[in-house]
């Protein structure tokens, strides 16, 4: 991308100031060259700040002698562009000073208007403050549950679902025939679903798999895959919306399935300067999966959520002993603060998750199988852990134990990541 | 609850509404210019600031008083800005989307300055010829594009779009040079 020059971005500030639209390309180039150096970005600041205040100094409508005159010239004349040369400023410091002295008789007067307005302001914000918020603030109120009418919350729950959809969405929908022309190994190249940037890299040793009808493809009669594709229903009978295939990983030796995500698509309430997982936003995930069994003692097979510094895993993880579901944060390859639930790997299960991005650690909490009709309740969640802080690049999906995961969706709410058939 | 706490609590919370309003009052072009980079239809940048506002006042409590204004005004800015684009639409910001961050820490370094440099941009704003003035006073008075002042004035969207561009860049040059000046003096 090429570098601009500062006259060039101050004219693309003024052009996006001035209701134009800039093209992806001269709004990368003038984010870049404000982010590549401090002076760069206190000019862009100024610059706004210029129209900020003419905005307000035009709308006070401060009528200075000079505007007296200008309406009655506006009446007398039509107005044409100011040449180049009308354009400039002749700073003549004897004549400024006799200026400034004129000037300022006037910008008392002017002043006065914008003092006033600034003490109306300060007393609305004063009357504002003492009328409503005398009351102190109180978080746990502020987020505490509202309790509709049962049929009203179904309703406006239904309609939420609607409307609902993953940002970032993958249901390994491939079909055999495209599976069968593909000449690389692995999943590598797939590139179905939304969201992402590229299609798989299997970066092996082992190499994973799409998975039609597990029934056919069990690796062995202990294989508790073997009663059929993954799928949820919950004790209502609501049932989990799903498609085509699943993703199977390697086993034995470690499978590593890496794919990123199309950072432009994520909404941008998500997104700071360090990338996708903003301080302050509510993210919320979900997939499902079923091991080979419930083997522990070290074995693993995880999706893992973040960046190689720092990343979110959940599925079977060598840090819990017992094989079951699992979850916990990675900080340069370690794997932290795990917390394991009481269901085993080797029965399928829906994992939802909700990611709170804080200042520093991030706040996980999971559900297991939740029900799909209402937004489960934060009292009732199956693990809660503090993961380091997050900036989701990508999803790897590691394995050295033979599991399957299917319908990955992550989105920012819990009706975009639960598309659940409408019988619910 | 006696009396005597009763008096006290009303003291705090009057000495309170006194430092906010001192505070609001110091920050508020700063915040606006921030608000408007993101939201350059001044009409949704006035209402946005508004919403700020109410949520410095409802969470000010929360304020560290020993910590400088500003960089938590700016805080409360950036959510509300993030809930603004939720709520209406979510395509990224143009140019605002990665740079946000590097335009906040700016405020904070040259707000001081902007306050200072108001008085210098009134005066070149006075310097001006009549016809420059009223371009601007036809973009932010009457609030038009340069579309639309272009065909008023019967000519090109280009012409007015470069001129007010000149404007602007003139307003500024004057600006930075009068405050070398006075600062020349000072020395």
């Amino acid at each position: 991308m090429s570098e601009i020059k500062e006259n060039t971005a101050l004219g693309d500030i003024d052009a996006y100031l001035d209701g134009e639209e800039l093209t992806s390309e001269e709004a990368q180039r003038l984010e870049q060259w404000i982010k590549s150096d401090s002076q760069n970005a206190d000019q862009a600041f100024r610059r706004v700040f210029l129209h900020s205040y003419l905005r307000q100094r035009f709308q006070t409508r401060a009528i200075s002698e000079a505007q007296i005159q200008e309406m009655r010239s506006r009446q007398e004349e039509p107005l044409t562009l100011p040449t180049e040369s009308e354009i400039e400023i002749q700073l003549d410091p004897t004549q400024s000073v006799e200026k400034q002295k004129h000037t300022n008789r006037i910008l008392t007067w002017r002043w006065f208007l914008l003092v006033g307005i600034g003490i109306v302001s300060t007393i609305n914000l004063a009357v504002m403050f003492i009328r409503d918020f005398q009351i102190p603030y109180d978080e746990e109120k502020a987020f505490e549950a509202i309790i509709f009418e049962p049929a009203y919350a179904k309703k406006s729950f239904l309609m939420a679902r609607k409307a609902a959809q993953p940002f970032l969405y993958e249901g390994f929908d491939y079909s055999t025939e495209l599976l069968s022309e593909k000449e690389s190994e692995g999943i590598n190249g797939l590139e179905g679903g939304q969201g992402w940037s590229g299609p798989w890299v299997d970066e092996g040793p082992a190499y994973a798999s799409i998975i039609k009808d597990p029934k056919q493809q069990t690796t062995g009669k202990n294989d508790m895959r073997l009663f059929g594709p993954l799928g949820f229903s919950d004790q209502y009978g609501n049932m989990l919306l799903t498609k085509g295939g699943q993703f199977r990983s390697g086993s034995n030796t470690e499978s590593v399935a890496v794919r990123h995500l199309d950072l432009q698509q994520v909404p941008y309430a998500l997104s700071d300067t360090k990338g996708f997982g903003a301080d302050g936003e509510i993210l919320w995930l979900s997939f499902m999966a079923q091991s080979y069994d419930n083997a522990g003692e070290g074995r693993y097979a995880y999706l893992d959520f973040g960046n190689e510094e720092s990343s979110l895993r959940i599925g079977k993880l060598a840090s819990s002993d017992r094989g079951n579901w699992s979850a916990a944060g990675q900080v340069n390859g370690t794997e932290i603060n795990t917390a394991s639930s009481e269901v085993l790997s080797g029965q399928a299960v829906l994992v939802v998750a909700r990611i709170l991005f804080r200042p520093g650690a991030e706040e996980v909490d999971l559900w297991l199988n939740p029900l799909l009709n209402q937004i489960p309740d934060l009292d009732d969640v199956d693990l809660r852990l503090m993961a380091p802080d997050l900036r989701i690049e990508r999803v790897k999906i590691v394995s050295q134990y033979s599991t399957d995961f299917d319908e990955l969706r992550v989105g920012v709410s819990f009706v975009d990541v639960i598309p659940a058939s409408d019988h619910d | 609850m006696n009396a005597t706490q009763i008096t006290t609590i009303q003291a705090e919370s009057a000495r309170s509404r006194a430092e906010l309003a001192r505070n609001w009052v110091k920050v508020q072009p700063s915040l606006m210019a921030f608000v408007v980079a993101s939201t350059p239809q001044f009409n949704d940048a006035e209402d946005l600031l508004q919403e700020v506002a109410a949520e410095v006042a409802l969470r000010y409590d929360e304020y560290d008083s020993s910590r400088p204004f500003l960089p938590w005004a700016l805080w409360i800015a950036k959510l509300k800005i993030a809930d603004f684009y939720r709520g209406k639409r979510r395509d990224r910001v143009m140019f605002m989307g990665e740079a946000i961050d590097a335009l906040a820490d700016a405020c904070s370094r040259v707000q001081q300055l902007m306050t200072e440099e108001r008085d210098l941009l009134e005066y070149c704003l006075d310097q001006l010829t009549e016809r420059s003035r009223r371009l601007l006073g036809l973009r932010y008075s009457d609030d038009m594009k340069p579309k639309q002042i272009a065909t008023e004035l019967g000519t090109s969207t280009g012409s007015v779009r470069v001129t007010l561009s000149r404007i602007r860049t003139t307003l500024m040059d004057c600006v930075q040079k009068r405050a070398s000046g006075e600062a020349n003096v000072g020395n």
